[in-house]
């Protein structure tokens, strides 16, 4: 799986967040406020990733349990196609 | 206040900030057009001359430009780089002020001295440039070309 490109993120205070740039604006209006493992996650979602390779960066970067971070890992990427923002 | 506006202040009440990509020509060269993005905050009491508001027009539209001068219970607002005269801004019709932007991915603050010097400059500058747009706009008349791209009004999407 893989996000859509067409956005950019920022630091804002303690917040990562992401917003469309160039034709992306067109399609996507708003915000995407991302915490700690959710910007991990969108990060590597810039590019082709498993589900079980998600899994390995959280646990990774995080000192949480593979069963947590798949936990997490589906929650984030269920908001993302809620949101239609994964590549079909 | 459309809905439009309404969420936007919602998010700005609800999270503190609004983050944005405008879209549109009117403030370059200091915003691209959907390229850059401004960092929208409350606005907690008046706006200085020279600071950059998001606002809805009385037309319900969305515009992220200048304050030129102050007036009682509002604002002369311009794009920087528009040379039409916008109605006066009402202090009811302001959703935010900028605080920070990114240009080209560079951070900059509101507050930094350089780019006050250069807000200092850019509004001094225009009876020179609007000099210059004119000669410019009569020279396109007599020669049959036109190269207004900007929208009339000059505004666009924030």
């Amino acid at each position: 799986m893989k996000r859509k490109d067409g956005f950019v993120s920022r630091q804002v205070g303690g917040k990562v967040v992401a917003v469309p740039v160039g034709e992306r604006t067109e399609h996507f209006s708003g915000m995407i406020t991302l915490n700690g493992t959710a910007a991990l996650l969108w990060d590597e979602l810039a590019e082709e990733r498993t589900e079980t390779e998600l899994v390995e960066a959280l646990t990774a970067a995080y000192d949480v349990t593979p069963e947590a971070a798949l936990a997490d890992v589906r929650a984030f990427v269920k908001k993302l196609a809620d949101a239609h923002l994964l590549e079909p | 206040m459309t809905p439009e506006g309404e969420k936007k202040r919602a998010i700005l009440a609800e999270q503190g900030f609004y983050l944005t990509t405008p879209a549109g020509h009117s403030m370059e060269p200091m915003l691209t057009d959907r390229e850059d993005q401004v960092l929208i905050r409350p606005l907690t009491g008046p706006a200085r001359r020279g600071d950059v508001l998001l606002y809805e027009t009385p037309a319900g539209l969305h515009a992220l430009h200048r304050v030129v001068r102050r007036r009682p219970g509002g604002y002369l607002m311009r794009g920087d780089s528009c040379y039409d005269r916008e109605p006066c801004l009402t202090e009811d019709r302001v959703i935010g002020r900028m605080e920070t932007f990114w240009h080209g991915g560079r951070e900059t603050s509101a507050d930094d001295p350089a780019y006050r010097r250069y807000v200092r400059r850019r509004l001094l500058s225009y009876p020179l440039r609007r000099t210059l747009h004119a000669l410019r706009a009569l020279g396109a008349r007599l020669t049959g070309h036109r190269r207004d791209r900007h929208d009339k009004d000059g505004h666009g999407r924030t």
